[in-house]
């Protein structure tokens, strides 16, 4: 159980010449659930290795349980990790494998049983023990990974990418098991991930990065509902955030935002931060579960209606996504109709104004009132 | 479709056991003989023998009795055992540096690693030796140094390529789970390499058992010499007139261990033990 903290750490490869992170820091509470996620080459996994020793920092300090460890060898970070690829000895059945790193610290025989068999019963891998990681199914050897980490009691647990090597369905498992883990453990977990969905559905919070820098550091709800910038309220939600462009407009003291023919009245909360941006362009944000089927009688000041014509119709069951064209930009809306829709069919979408966030065209940070 | 799969099959087997035959050919003529009186190999060399032509173990005992056989064998074992553990150990952990900490120096070493596999040994042979003189290798201990050189470019080719296919997650595993680098290596990395070293192991072995020239150019044809060296030196008479039988014997005895070596290896060269250490 420990606090983590980074101070200006910065991380280059190639003698400088590469710089993955060039200025990053943060603190992890104890016992919290942090997710790293970003885009592929982010710098997330450099983040975790660096929190677990497998890389230096180039500049910066990093703190565990308060105490500096920079320099400090990964095996006295008292830290465990799981990897993607799992990592698992193949030369060694499930038990030595688990065994392993409780031998190397010369802990007594009937403790080393002790502790596999109780990691094992909790993950629902004792039946495997005596198994090599060769007969094993993937969800099975990523049970044994955690089951590695586990027996070691650490005080951090970094998963680097746990789960993208399994099928959705197992995935799905894995996540609920792992967020259950973490429960039980009472330890402080450090996940990295590049999908959402992960990140949203374990975090207590997650750390949004993009090209070695910090985006926005909070809950999964404040990441949804306050994204800071365009890249967060891209990156968040599935599908992505629609970007539109609109003219800021000021009609009888009132706040209108003008987009492809349209104009939607903005809520008295949101328009008073858009007062500066008067006659300017911002960048409109509106998720596609906001955009619903237009039904009469449905009250038009609250949002705006739009006419769209439809170019591709997903079906997932209980929605469909609707994909159209508007201003220029290529939208997606999430709608529950009993209708079918087709490609090439003319919708009445509306859009619920509350819902939508603005951006600044050049920062692409949030407009929000302070 | 069904005739056509048969009489592909059966190709392929005559194909496979002339293949076979005329491998074997040599060993069965040589065993053969052994058995037979002198007169009777230059005679009837292919003929099976019985009756007269059968002189039982006769060969043998002479073979053994007459000859330095068993320090000759001793000096081979010694020197195969050695080199063979030496060119293992150490080339698995030159391929592991080289792989793992990529950089000029080690690209460089991997080239001149390659470079040498393609250096024919009779290119160097006299500089060699004469170096060898030199540095006082004429020894023992000094040809398994020379076999470790000569061994060392094909065997860090192997174990490099293996190597490469192990994911570093695997060292990083073991870093965090308390190993140093020593420590990963023997622990982890090292049995994951049993199926290359044990085919490493059986190539340098018959390379260095079988060997004439190096031992009889080093160690030359006295107290330090090689099985090999032994058989083509053992039981001549006048005029270079040589006991045929007790030389097909000796040869026999040579083999053997060899064979054993290779029939009780063999097996662990098809297991892949790196399977499912990753995803796969």
């Amino acid at each position: 159980m420990a606090s983590i903290e980074f101070r200006n750490v910065a991380k280059s490869f190639d003698n400088g010449k590469v710089t993955v992170i060039p200025d990053l820091s943060f603190a992890i509470n104890d016992k919290e659930f942090v997710v790293l996620v970003g885009p592929s080459g982010c710098g997330k996994s450099t983040t975790l290795r660096m929190i677990a020793g497998l890389e230096e920092a180039s500049k910066g300090e990093i703190y565990i349980d308060n105490k500096l460890v920079n320099g400090v060898a990964p095996k006295d970070r008292d830290i465990a990790m799981v990897f993607q690829s799992y990592a698992l000895y193949p030369h060694m059945t499930v038990y030595k494998n688990m065994a392993f790193a409780l031998k190397l610290r010369k802990m007594p025989k009937t403790e080393i049983d002790r502790k596999v068999h109780a990691a094992a019963k909790m993950l629902g891998i004792e039946q495997l023990l005596d198994r090599k990681p060769g007969a094993l199914s993937g969800g099975q050897r990523q049970r044994v990974a955690l089951g590695r980490a586990m027996v070691r009691n650490p005080k951090v647990f970094l998963l680097d990418e746990p789960l993208s090597n399994l099928d959705a369905k197992l995935r799905t498992e894995m996540r609920s098991r792992i967020a259950l883990l973490h429960k039980q453990l009472q330890t402080t977990f450090v996940y990295v991930t590049h999908d959402q969905t992960e990140a949203m559905t374990m975090a207590d919070r997650i750390i949004v990065m993009d090209k070695g820098i910090v985006r926005q550091y909070d809950t999964p709800q404040k990441l949804y509902s306050e994204p800071a910038d365009m890249f967060v309220a891209g990156f968040i939600g599935s599908p992505s955030m629609n970007f539109v462009d609109c003219t800021v407009r000021k009609n009888k003291g009132k706040i209108t935002v003008d987009f492809a023919g349209n104009s939607m009245c903005v809520p008295e909360q949101k328009a008073k931060a858009l007062v500066p941006y008067v006659d300017r362009t911002v960048v409109m944000g509106v998720r596609p579960e906001n955009i619903s089927a237009f039904a009469d009688g449905q009250n038009e000041c609250e949002g705006c209606v739009i006419t769209a014509e439809t170019e591709i119709a997903e079906n997932t069951g209980g929605e469909v996504n609707v994909y159209f064209n508007l201003a220029d930009s290529r939208c997606v809306a999430c709608i529950r109709t009993e209708q079918k829709v087709s490609s090439g069919d003319v919708l009445k979408l509306f859009i619920d104004g509350n819902a939508v966030h603005f951006f600044d065209k050049e920062t692409t940070g949030a407009i929000s009132a302070v | 479709m069904k005739t056509k799969r048969i009489f592909n099959n059966a190709a392929t087997y005559l194909a496979l056991i002339l293949l076979a035959a005329a491998f074997l050919a040599p060993v069965f003529i040589v065993v053969m003989n052994s058995f037979k009186g002198n007169f009777y190999i230059s005679d009837e060399p292919f003929t099976v023998p019985k009756g007269e032509t059968f002189v039982g173990t006769e060969n043998y005992v002479k073979g053994f009795t007459q000859s330095d056989f068993l320090q000759a064998f001793i000096n081979s074992a010694l020197i195969t055992v050695l080199s063979v553990a030496c060119i293992v150990l150490l080339t698995a952990m030159a391929a592991w540096y080289i792989v793992r900490v990529r950089n000029r120096f080690t690209r460089l070493l991997y080239y001149l690693f390659t470079f040498s596999m393609i250096v024919p040994f009779q290119m160097v042979m006299y500089t060699m030796t004469y170096l060898a003189f030199e540095l006082e290798l004429s020894s023992i201990p000094g040809i398994v140094f020379i076999y470790l050189g000569f061994g060392s470019g094909l065997s860090v080719f192997m174990f490099s390529g293996f190597i490469k296919s192990i994911p570093a997650e695997l060292e990083e595993a073991a870093v965090i789970d308390g190993c140093d680098p020593i420590r990963a290596f023997f622990m982890i990395i090292f049995p994951i390499l049993r199926p290359t070293a044990i085919t490493v192991a059986i190539l340098n072995a018959m390379w260095v058992w079988n060997d004439y020239l190096l031992p009889y150019l080093v160690l030359g044809s006295g107290k330090k010499r090689t099985l090999p060296v032994a058989v083509q030196m053992a039981l001549t008479g006048g005029y270079g007139n040589k006991d045929m039988g007790a030389l097909m014997a000796m040869l026999v005895l040579a083999i053997v261990p060899i064979i054993v070596f290779y029939l009780f290896c063999q097996k662990y060269i098809i297991k892949g033990v790196v399977a499912g250490a990753v995803k796969g």
